[in-house]
């Protein structure tokens, strides 16, 4: 579970805070929706605590995960799972290796041997027919294939919160709801709370639980979960 | 984008290598010196000396920095005009020699001039030996800085005015004047300083106390007089000034972005605009270009193969140099690294350890107690001269690394940190792997930096001669043709590591995969 309580969260080339209130329940996943450059990515990327390029400071957004305060984790202490708009994998490692490469550092996972790592690594390939992909550089992927190993390397270490960003914008309509069941399914098997931010409405039919509206200017700046 | 990482690495490598191997035997030594001080020895005599030789210092300083600036412009728009071929033999020479400054311009120079029996005056011989070699280095600056102006949008400038009416000339011209006006001013404070802390070139060519600067005087001092006032005076003489001169250098310090990447993404344009008139144009090439022309080929008409007890010294000596390149190049490399992985804001004001020079630090050195047996073991001296010299070279090294390191895309650092990776390991495996190519240079100035050195190995490996050593006490003694050979084998040498480390990508590239992956 997520919970924000009255949570600031300062985003770049934005003169006020947004002010958040609500809580996101475990299994369940909202929506976000808003216009282009309204700083939904931003936000997503102050909820995970990582750096931003335009600040070197970061003001770090308070909030509670699993019962635990915001304030007191670095963003590779956060069990968050995070899936980039554009995707973000590491382009030096192949398809398998970027599964990998958060089993390596992530517990339980870092125990495991390297056998178990792969056969997980694989089997969530598996899922969403990219198998035959596994020893693929990341050069060679398409846009959709590159955005749903992006979105298996957030889910592929159970994380509690899951901060999805525009992740079924380059798919197909069949890949679409093929990533949506699957997605609902992990959702409710690891009890993660979800953050979908999403342009349309067919992204999140289906498969999401709530759609929240990202605040307008004259709402003071609040978004309620 | 600042690397965020452990800040206990970069703390303990300042401590070790900053501060033990350079601030601790500055002040131990300085203290020393005070204390011995015989006061008697600072007479009138030596004050006059001291300051014709900081009024010396300072003259070839400033007319060799005038002189290469003038140099650079004219070779730069020159091979800025006239293709990639002359650019990229520009810069390959250029940055060779202007870190090989020593024996490349003194050897050279004499050569020439001894050559051709002219009988100047050390001055005119120190400072077109200085504006020679760094004007080359100028005009590379200049010629690529023209060329980004060019690919980063200058093109289209240039044909926007010419469509109001100006003429190509004016257009270039007016568009390009900033950016090379920025790359002089970046230049010549540097330059001057480099001159007036120039060692080897002075040494040699200014034939004796009479002509020297206070660096080289310090150095006499310690080798003949051993005056402790008088070391104590010429060392805080020469960090002082040097200090001052390294504050204009970092107000100057906003180097604008510009990376080779970024000239690559654009690719190469087929035709650049015509800055310098038909008739001026000739009278550059034949200024520039035709003293660098007879100076190389008086030095290859000079050049002989030695026998005899000589070659036995040289083939001695490549091992030595060697040893003391490759160690001074991997000390950097680490070094710098580590300073980085430490808080960045240090970074700024550290350049200021960078106006302590060679023979600076060897003078404190000497006052340092060292156990006999390790000193007058060769695998010892050599070591601690190559940490020595890699530690002077840090404060300039680690600043710009740690530029370019900024300039990474925060893409994977971001998407590392979301997958649990911590911030120490991100810099190891992100940060350093991704500016593979930066380190790569930087271990090649070091190597070729420590193949030029004469200064600390004067002092420090008088029994251990380096190539550029040798190569100096050839000349002291007139052997010219050994001299020119040893220089050869430097290049050779330079030359070599060049090609191994930039040629041989494909193997680097193989086992930087192993690093990562590992």
């Amino acid at each position: 579970m997520i919970e924000f309580r009255n949570t600031k969260i300062y985003l770049p080339h934005h003169a006020e805070a947004i002010l958040v209130r609500g809580l996101i329940a475990d299994g369940e996943s909202v929506a976000i929706r808003g216009p282009s450059g309204c700083g939904k990515s931003s936000f997503l990327n102050a909820i995970a605590l990582l750096p931003s390029e335009n600040s070197g400071e970061v003001q770090r957004p308070e909030y509670l995960i699993g019962g635990s305060s915001s304030a007191n984790l670095d963003a590779w202490e956060l069990s968050c799972g995070y899936s980039f708009q554009d995707s973000h994998l590491l382009s030096h490692l192949s398809v398998l290796e970027n599964l990998l490469f958060p089993l390596k550092y992530r517990e339980p996972f870092k125990h495991w041997s390297l056998e178990l790592k792969k056969d997980r690594a694989l089997s969530f390939l598996n899922e969403l027919g990219l198998s035959h992909l596994a020893e693929h550089r990341v050069e060679s992927l398409s846009g959709g294939e590159a955005q749903r190993v992006s979105l298996l390397r957030a889910c592929i270490y159970d994380p509690k919160l899951l901060l999805l960003d525009e992740s079924l914008s380059a798919l197909d309509k069949e890949s679409k709801e093929r990533v949506k069941k699957w997605l609902k399914k992990h959702i409710i098997r690891t009890q993660a709370s979800c953050l979908f931010v999403a342009h349309s409405d067919e992204d999140c039919d289906g498969w999401v639980d709530r759609q929240v509206e990202w605040p307008l200017q004259n709402s003071n700046g609040t978004l309620h979960f | 984008m600042e690397p965020v990482i452990q800040k206990k690495t970069g703390g303990l490598v300042l401590l070790l290598f900053v501060f033990v191997a350079l601030i601790i035997p500055l002040i131990f030594s300085t203290l020393s010196y005070a204390f011995a001080g015989d006061l008697e020895s600072l007479s009138n005599i030596f004050f006059r000396i001291l300051l014709r030789s900081l009024g010396f210092g300072f003259a070839q300083a400033a007319v060799s920095a005038v002189l290469a600036c003038s140099i650079g412009l004219c070779v730069g728009i020159i091979v800025f005009e006239n293709g990639s071929f002359l650019k990229s033999l520009l810069g390959i020479s250029s940055h060779i020699l202007f870190v090989l400054p020593g024996t490349a311009i003194s050897l050279l120079t004499i050569a020439a001039f001894k050559n051709m029996q002219l009988d100047l005056p050390p001055f005119v011989y120190i400072v077109a030996a200085h504006a020679l070699w760094s004007g080359l280095f100028v005009a590379h600056k200049i010629s690529s800085r023209l060329q980004q102006e060019i690919e980063s949008g200058g093109n289209s400038k240039i044909a926007l005015l010419m469509n109001s009416g100006a003429t190509t000339k004016q257009a270039a011209f007016h568009i390009l004047k900033s950016p090379v006006l920025f790359e002089l001013r970046q230049w010549f404070p540097l330059i001057l300083s480099w001159s007036f802390s120039s060692f080897s070139t002075v040494l040699l060519l200014g034939r004796g106390p009479e002509h020297s600067t206070p660096e080289v005087l310090l150095y006499f001092t310690i080798l003949n007089d051993l005056s402790p006032a008088r070391i104590l005076i010429l060392m805080i003489i020469n960090f002082l000034v040097q200090f001052l001169l390294f504050r204009k250098f970092i107000c100057s310090e906003s180097t604008p972005a510009y990376t080779n990447r970024s000239l690559k993404s654009h690719g190469h344009l087929k035709k650049h605009p015509q800055i310098l008139s038909r008739h001026f144009r000739w009278l550059a090439w034949l200024a520039c270009l035709a003293p660098l022309y007879l100076i190389m080929r008086q030095f290859l008409f000079a050049v002989e193969i030695p026998s005899g007890d000589s070659l036995v010294l040289i083939v001695a000596s490549i091992k030595y140099s060697l040893g003391y390149a490759v160690l001074t190049s991997l000390f950097v490399v680490l070094i710098s690294l580590g300073i980085i992985a430490s808080s960045t804001q240090l970074r700024g004001k550290f350049i200021l350890l960078y106006a302590i020079s060679p023979t600076l630090l060897a003078a404190a050195w000497i006052k340092i107690p060292i156990d006999d047996y390790l000193w007058n073991n060769f695998a010892g001296s050599l070591f601690l001269c190559s940490l020595l010299l890699a530690v002077l070279q840090t404060p300039l090294a680690s600043l710009w690394l740690g530029q370019e390191i900024k300039r990474i895309s925060l893409a994977p650092v971001q998407s590392a940190f979301s997958l649990g990776m911590p911030p120490s390991k991100a810099f190891w495996q992100l940060y350093v792997p991704a500016c593979f190519d930066n380190i790569k240079k930087l271990a090649f100035f070091a190597f070729v930096f420590a193949l030029g050195e004469v200064a600390l190995a004067s002092i420090w490996m008088t029994q251990w001669p380096n190539l550029a050593l040798l190569s100096r006490k050839f000349s002291e003694n007139y052997a010219f043709s050994s001299s020119s050979f040893v220089f050869c084998l430097n290049l050779l040498l330079a030359l070599a590591f060049y090609a191994l480390l930039f040629e041989s990508s494909s193997a680097i590239r193989k086992l930087r995969r192993i690093f990562v992956n590992s």
